[in-house]
């Protein structure tokens, strides 16, 4: 199973270098790289449970020599499984996508679409903090040449701003890595003479374990860390490049950006801030919480206003994501597990639904809402897809979103409602409270563009076309094809994902559950304690606290005690 | 009272011995001398390259079959960093050649190979001189042919201004240099006094006169008079490496100047004067080095970020690879300062493996620019602004992608060579400000002995300069955007021939298999630094006064 993770991730690289041909030769082999990489992901999904503890693991050399012990180690763990499977599948998808759409230099297209996806697989697989790095900054090149070179008429502009914004963060996360690797290493308790540098991940989450860094470095280094992933996400006050780069980029660009890429930074936070910091993650959690619920409610009301359906979901994925960070920065079981899956989820409702825009768009030319007005009657397969896509997006129950986001908000609002209760314990519920709105809201923009797109009666029929231009690419004349074979092949994989996940969760839940319960159980404890903590100095106040007080905190104990 | 003796002994030590060490500086020289004389009586055109090239694969076979590593006293010491200074400087003049090999129309070829050779040969002699005199003679050696490069390589307006202003400001800092030589030998005469055998003009001797320096009186008077020189020769130095404030001149003489007479600025100068500053402030002066590594670290600072900052509104491409250059050599200089402060004890991040490291990989990718840039120009028209690389990577993909590479690896992305650079850079940077976390948890400071609050400035640097990598990759992708996002404007008629071509594609493959596999480089880098070398500021920490230090 090793060695078809090494082959997994090394193929699409691979045939970046070794395809060549005209368009039809690229997009061929392209799809059967992504193809045969997607069959790998599901045989070591299926028999994930067969592995040994900590996943398929491939460890093999000394990567850069004498100096430095950078080991070439990936391995496949309950928190990258499914992250790198959404990769393959959404792969095929790109690359589907991308069938007519891209004409001019196609060899170079496929290409790069080949090395983006090593890179995002090395992303999740990547067991050594360097090697993670090294693929975490190199997903940026083809990316940056994907939107520069195929995006829309504003593409240099979004594919500067996302190379920088990426970057300037990443390189603060290098600092920030490395910070964990010098702690490690100089860790007091540990004999100078035995000390080694290492830079291999489970190795320094379990030493970190043992001897916690130090708090107030904690804090530091978790920034730290901050800089990169948050922007990557992106968290709320960071987002700004993410629309640009959503609406310029190609659609494939666009599907993977938002189905793959966004979820690396939430992995950086699962792998390294939650795991590796449990402290600061405690103490930061209201503001993290914050963040992210500014995030939600906020993606939510631009996504609102927006006219171009792109934009909408570009915004929606804010949106979402915020959701997912909520999940995981509530370092609960239930809410980081949903918040994994809900990830997976996103991937696969939002990648699906750029897809549709970038079909939407080859037929009419436009992303506006205002002319596209009414399409179910002319384009009914299209109109199905585009259903099951926004309904996973708002978590209709028995659709894959309802799977991800219940526990999620469930998990949260666990945290919120814990006894004893925290000090912050008011902020933790208003947060929870406030997050369903981005629940309520979601459902209200998804609905209503699909409502204005498919099913909206365009005013005053007929006159109206001609003049105002309303409607006037979507106008009756155009003889506009459904869907063809091709595309519903590519939007189909997503929507039996969309099912499976929505009505048997637990196939996926089991699978990560081990290791994530594992992965946040510092960050638990020290969550736990934090709050025994306050439910102790709570019970110091009681003793001096007037008669009306005691009354009200000795029902509260009244009730905490077994 | 400083006594300009050198004792009978050493005298003799210009034996064949020595000439022969010396043996392959001497063929270049030789080389350069014969074409110089030859070149008056046929117009050898593209000879004159065959024969240069010659020239530097005899002299690499001569140094290879010297394999042993021989002290030999007196003014030549051949240790681990001479050997690797010498190697690369052969590697660079050989694709110098390459890249310089087309014939000038003006004529002069055979002056320009010849001078060429000579640069060579200074940068190897530079990296084998162990004296005063002969380390100053060796950047004469490379500055004198320059000047003389600088007026060859072209024949208009611009190249005046360029090479006039070079020749001057060489000059001076020629002479800030020498100043500050006669300095450390005044220095050096404190330990005749204390009767050592070495010579005044030898590192050896400013070495024991600092060591036997005691704290009282006459230790004070030595102290001042070594920072004094310290300060000097670094300023003579930092003229060779670009560093601010003696930066001006670059922009202005590269954009004045063609491709490859560029590269070799951005290069040759540079290597010697690194080499120059660690052999006098990490070899020659360890005990000053508490007082070296703040005034190198606040230089490299400076220069990263105002070189940083100025590339940003740069449209000509000689003057954005200039300001590339220097703000290169702020990391380089960081590298520099994490040495001097002792970052070598802790062997994973020893700060002059790394500098050596950076160096290589900013040399493959700078020339590999200007390779390309060289390779798309011709006899008669120059690739001048940023705005002609327009479209490159649709009309040529090959020339496109390769500058991509060089542009992407200056930047340091992944998996290019410039990743590891900068990773080693920051890296030792962050662990040499580790101490302080040994201050948050009061361990007993086990990392290295540098005064209590000092490491915040290593962490500073560290996040100063991974900031300024940001703010660097916005000129960098300026270039790599133009090359693929936009549609081509002028056609490039690639008439540069095919050594800046094969240059290019040497330089290309080089960084990308120094990026999959960074170990052998990595390796031979850091035997380079691995010479016979005491530690530095730990055990002058304890004993020099830092009256530097208390006033921070």
């Amino acid at each position: 199973m090793a060695q078809t993770l090494l082959i997994a991730l090394f193929l699409p690289l691979a045939g970046a270098l070794l395809l060549r041909g005209n368009r039809d030769w690229m997009r061929l082999g392209s799809l059967l790289v992504a193809v045969v990489v997607l069959i790998a992901a599901i045989v070591m999904a299926v028999r994930y449970k067969e592995c040994p503890e900590g996943g398929f693991a491939y460890n093999d050399f000394t990567w850069a020599g004498s100096l430095l012990d950078v080991h070439f180690h990936i391995a496949l763990d309950g928190l990258s499984l499914w992250l790198f499977a959404l990769t393959a599948l959404l792969m095929v998808v790109a690359v589907l996508v991308s069938w007519e759409a891209i004409a001019e230099r196609t060899s170079l297209y496929y290409r790069l679409l080949l090395i983006l996806e090593t890179g995002m697989l090395g992303v999740f697989v990547a067991r050594d903090i360097i090697l993670f790095y090294v693929f975490f900054e190199f997903t940026l090149v083809p990316l940056f040449f994907l939107i520069g070179i195929w995006g829309g008429p504003e593409r240099r502009r979004a594919a500067a701003k996302f190379f920088l914004f990426t970057f300037a963060g990443s390189v603060l996360t290098l600092l920030g890595l490395l910070s964990i690797v010098l702690w490690n290493y100089y860790e007091p308790s540990v004999d100078p003479a035995l000390r080694s540098l290492t830079f291999s991940i489970p190795d320094l989450t379990e030493a970190l374990r043992n001897h916690p860094m130090d708090p107030t470095l904690q804090i530091w280094v978790f920034l730290a860390l901050f800089a990169g992933f948050a922007i990557k996400v992106p968290l709320w006050p960071l987002h700004t490049w993410l629309p640009l780069a959503h609406v310029e980029a190609p659609t494939a660009g666009s599907v993977i950006l938002a189905g793959v890429l966004l979820k690396v930074g939430a992995y950086g936070f699962a792998r390294f801030n939650v795991a590796m910091l449990p402290q600061a993650t405690a103490a930061l959690m209201p503001w993290l919480l914050w963040l992210s619920l500014a995030g939600i409610i906020y993606g939510a009301l631009v996504a609102l206003a927006q006219t171009d359906i792109k934009r909408l979901v570009a915004y929606s994925s804010v949106s979402h994501l915020g959701f997912c960070m909520l999940g995981l920065f509530a370092v609960n079981r239930l809410s980081v597990q949903g918040s994994v899956l809900q990830m997976v989820n996103h991937g696969l409702s939002t990648g699906g639904l750029f897809a549709v825009v970038g079909m939407l768009y080859e037929r009419f030319h436009t992303r506006q809402i205002a002319e596209l007005i009414g399409l179910a009657r002319r384009l009914p397969r299209l109109c199905f897809f585009a259903m099951v896509l926004v309904l996973s997006s708002i978590a209709l129950p028995g659709l894959n979103g309802f799977a991800g986001e219940f526990p999620l908000l469930l998990g949260v609002f666990q945290r919120a409602w814990a006894e004893p209760a925290p000090a912050n314990w008011l902020q933790l519920r208003v947060i929870a409270v406030l997050s369903m709105s981005g629940v309520i809201l979601g459902a209200w923009y998804m609905l209503w563009m699909y409502q204005r797109v498919f099913f909206a009666k365009r005013k005053g029929e007929g006159k109206a076309e001609g003049e105002r231009g309303v409607g006037k690419a979507a106008g009756r004349n155009t003889i506009v094809r459904d869907m063809s074979v091709r595309e519903m092949l590519c939007l189909s994989p997503l929507l039996v994902m969309i099912f499976w996940i929505g009505l048997q969760p637990s196939f996926f839940l089991d699978r990560m559950a081990p290791t994530l319960n594992d992965l946040i159980k510092p960050a638990m404890e020290a969550v736990e304690r934090q709050r025994m903590n306050d439910g102790r100095s709570r019970k110091s106040e009681v003793r001096n606290a007037s008669s009306g007080e005691r009354l009200r905190i000795s029902s509260f104990e009244r009730r905490t005690s077994p | 009272m400083t006594r300009f003796i050198v004792p009978r002994s050493k005298l003799h030590h210009m034996t064949t011995a020595t000439l022969r060490l010396l043996m392959p500086e001497i063929v270049l020289v030789a080389v350069a001398v014969a074409i110089y004389l030859a070149g008056a009586f046929w117009n050898g055109r593209r000879a004159w390259s065959w024969i240069a090239g010659a020239a530097l694969l005899a002299s690499a076979a001569i140094l290879w079959a010297q394999t042993s590593e021989t002290d030999a006293g007196g003014p030549l010491r051949i240790d681990a960093l001479a050997w690797f200074t010498r190697w690369l400087a052969l590697g660079l003049g050989a694709l110098l050649a390459l890249l310089s090999s087309r014939p000038l129309t003006a004529g002069g070829t055979s002056e320009y190979v010849g001078s060429l050779l000579l640069t060579v040969a200074g940068l190897m002699l530079v990296a084998s001189a162990a004296d005063l005199v002969l380390l100053f003679v060796a950047l004469e050696l490379i500055s004198i042919p320059t000047y003389l490069l600088l007026y060859l390589g072209r024949s208009d307006v611009a190249r005046r201004e360029s090479a006039a202003k070079y020749f001057f400001l060489s000059v001076l800092s020629s002479a800030i240099l020498l100043y500050g030589f006669s300095f450390l030998c005044g220095v050096a005469g404190f330990a005749r006094s204390a009767g050592t055998p070495h010579a005044i003009t030898e590192f050896a001797a400013v070495h024991a006169a600092l060591d036997g320096a005691s704290g009282a009186g006459q230790g004070i008077a030595l102290t001042a008079f070594a920072k004094l020189a310290m300060v000097l020769v670094f300023a003579g130095l930092s003229f060779r490496v670009t560093a601010v404030p003696f930066h001006f001149y670059a922009p202005d003489v590269y954009q004045g100047t063609t491709h490859p007479n560029a590269a070799l600025l951005s290069l040759v100068p540079k290597a010697a004067g690194l080499v120059a500053m660690v052999r006098i402030l990490v070899d020659a002066m360890p005990a000053m080095a508490p007082h070296a590594w703040q005034m190198v670290l606040v230089v490299s600072l400076l220069t990263m970020t105002v070189a940083n900052v100025m590339a940003l509104w740069q449209d000509d491409f000689r003057r954005l690879l200039a300001y590339s250059s220097i703000s290169q050599a702020g990391y380089m200089l960081l590298a520099l300062a994490v040495a001097l402060a002792g970052g070598r004890e802790s062997g994973e991040w020893d700060g002059l493996a790394t500098l050596w490291f950076y160096v290589v990989v900013y040399a493959l990718a700078t020339l590999g620019a200007f390779a390309i840039a060289e390779h798309l120009g011709g006899p008669n028209r120059r690739v001048d602004g940023i705005d002609e690389l327009a479209g490159l990577g649709r009309t040529r993909p090959m020339a496109g992608a390769m500058m991509a590479v060089c542009m992407l690896s200056l930047t340091g992305v992944p998996p290019l060579a410039g990743f590891w650079g900068k990773l080693l850079v920051f890296g030792g940077a962050l662990n040499t400000g580790a101490g302080v976390v040994g201050q948050i948890v009061n361990l007993p400071s086990q990392v290295n002995n540098l005064p209590h609050g000092t490491q915040w400035w290593f962490i500073a640097a560290a996040v100063i300069g991974v900031l300024n990598a940001a703010v660097a990759a916005a000129y960098y992708l300026r270039v790599v955007a133009m090359l693929y996002f936009r549609t081509p404007s002028t056609t490039l008629r690639p008439e540069g021939g095919r050594g800046p071509w094969f240059a290019a594609v040497l330089c290309t493959l080089l960084l990308i298999a120094a990026g999959v596999y960074p170990g052998p480089l990595l390796r031979t880098t850091t035997e380079a630094a691995g010479g016979p070398r005491e530690s530095t500021a730990q055990e002058a920490t304890a004993s020099m006064p830092s009256i530097f230090l208390d006033h921070l």
